[in-house]
């Protein structure tokens, strides 16, 4: 016992001496270790998607979007805020009166009905991605079946988007090529619009953003002054699927590459 | 009591090294940085690619003018969507046979199982789906459904500030025509 103790003191004695450690440091001539220090770095071409270029969004002066801006907060959606607060507000209450016998409650939502009554513009806006995807795709599928209205008045027209207020480019790198196929006005919010969004449809009780909202044609026809400004300011998007430049974007993707090649057996030098 | 320094301390040493280590690389001599090619190798090819792409987003988004060409066949499947999925399968072939790496926000876009391509096809759907039970925005995925059934889910709640290496900026270079 006694000898194996000893042993094991003399080897963790010459781990402990720096000459050996310096040994240690340096990997074997044909090891893993030494194959992956023989690494260069290199430019590798890369064929990216000729329709996510930045400039397939279209571009709109900042004081167009501030007046864009400043009228879906302040101007058109007065009534709807009122409505959607009167409603909420009637909401909590009836939560509250759940302490209550049946009879009591019933009087009391008698009394707190909301008395003003649903505007017209509540059934002619959406939010939320998948409302607009869904009324998107729904266009496309009428465009290509040659059946779609333009004046209907459930159909799409203006779409605003929070770009840079949404988490992964996954969630907007689309819309340029969907609304170009459902002929629908794509513009882009500045930044920090989605909470303002938020405040101004549902009052500043509710929490949470809105990063895509859509107006429908039946929305756009009550407000002419929005509907002038996008129309005289904002371009519909051109992807351009087939034009004259053929739009090739290669890009370089900065990456490390094994120095030496193969040998026959398939073992790398 | 103050410490003296010696030069053969053994821990004076380990920590010389470490800072050696620190401050210069053993790979720093080797790799230098390289400079941006001025040419795209293998440009025909790149641009073959991206005309079979654009040409069968064209036809998948069917704004081909049906004058000439019968929209349906007997079977009653859409003949430009026939044609897409053959212009798409024939760009993953050719990327496979020259051995061109293609950008994932061109696969995302692609069907593995039917290559229909999963944005412009009509049928396709793209949601956003939640299926914790306390709907905490870390479990959002985005679910595209292609038309023959197949998902591609991209959990991008799970990490907001991933960003995939071809999309770093630090990474990527645009090329110079």
């Amino acid at each position: 016992m006694m000898n194996t103790q000893n042993s094991k003191k003399q080897k963790s004695k010459t781990t402990k001496n720096p000459k050996n450690a310096d040994k240690k440091q340096q990997p074997m001539a044909n090891s893993l270790k030494k194959m992956e220090i023989k690494k260069r770095q290199v430019y590798k071409p890369i064929l990216s998607n000729p329709y996510t270029k930045t400039s397939n969004w279209p571009l709109i002066s900042p004081e167009v979007l501030q007046d864009i801006v400043k009228l879906l907060t302040e101007n058109v959606f007065r009534q709807v805020q009122i409505y959607n607060m009167t409603k909420g507000s009637s909401k909590s209450s009836q939560k509250s009166s759940n302490d209550t016998t049946p009879e009591q409650s019933e009087s009391q939502q008698q009394q707190e009905q909301p008395t003003i009554p649903r505007p017209t513009e509540h059934q002619h806006y959406q939010t939320g991605f998948n409302t607009i995807m869904k009324t998107l795709e729904c266009q496309i599928k009428l465009i290509q079946s040659r059946k779609f209205n333009p004046e209907d008045p459930q159909a799409l027209k203006y779409l605003f988007i929070c770009k840079n207020d949404m988490t992964s480019p996954l969630l907007y790198n689309h819309f340029p090529i969907m609304t170009q196929l459902a002929h629908v006005k794509l513009i882009q919010l500045p930044k920090t619009t989605n909470k303002k969004l938020k405040v101004a449809i549902f009052g500043e009780e509710e929490s949470g953003t809105i990063e895509v909202l859509g107006l429908l044609n039946g929305f756009v026809l009550e407000y002419p002054v929005l509907k002038h400004v996008i129309e005289e300011n904002v371009d519909f998007v051109d992807v351009d699927f087939v034009g004259d430049k053929l739009g090739l974007q290669v890009k370089f993707l900065l990456t490390d590459q094994p120095v030496g090649g193969k040998n026959k057996q398939g073992v790398k030098k | 009591m103050s410490k003296t320094v010696t030069k053969n301390d053994p821990e004076n040493l380990k920590s010389a090294k470490n800072t050696k280590q620190q401050k210069a690389p053993k790979n720093s001599k080797t790799q230098k940085a390289p400079k941006v090619p001025n040419n795209i190798p293998k440009k025909d090819h790149y641009q073959r690619l991206t005309y079979l792409y654009k040409i069968g987003s064209i036809m998948s988004s069917n704004l081909v003018d049906a004058g000439s060409i019968s929209q349906s066949t007997k079977q009653g499947t859409n003949t430009f969507d026939i044609l897409s999925r053959a212009y798409i399968k024939n760009l993953d072939l050719v990327s496979k046979k020259v051995v061109l790496k293609l950008h994932p926000n061109i696969k995302r876009t692609i069907c593995k199982n039917c290559s229909r391509l999963v944005v412009t096809s009509p049928n396709s759907t793209m949601r956003i789906m939640n299926e914790s039970k306390k709907k905490s925005p870390k479990n959002d995925v985005l679910e595209i459904v292609c038309e023959c059934g197949t998902k591609k889910r991209f959990p991008f709640g799970k990490d907001p500030n991933y960003i995939p290496f071809a999309e770093r900026d630090s990474v990527v270079v645009d090329a110079k025509f």
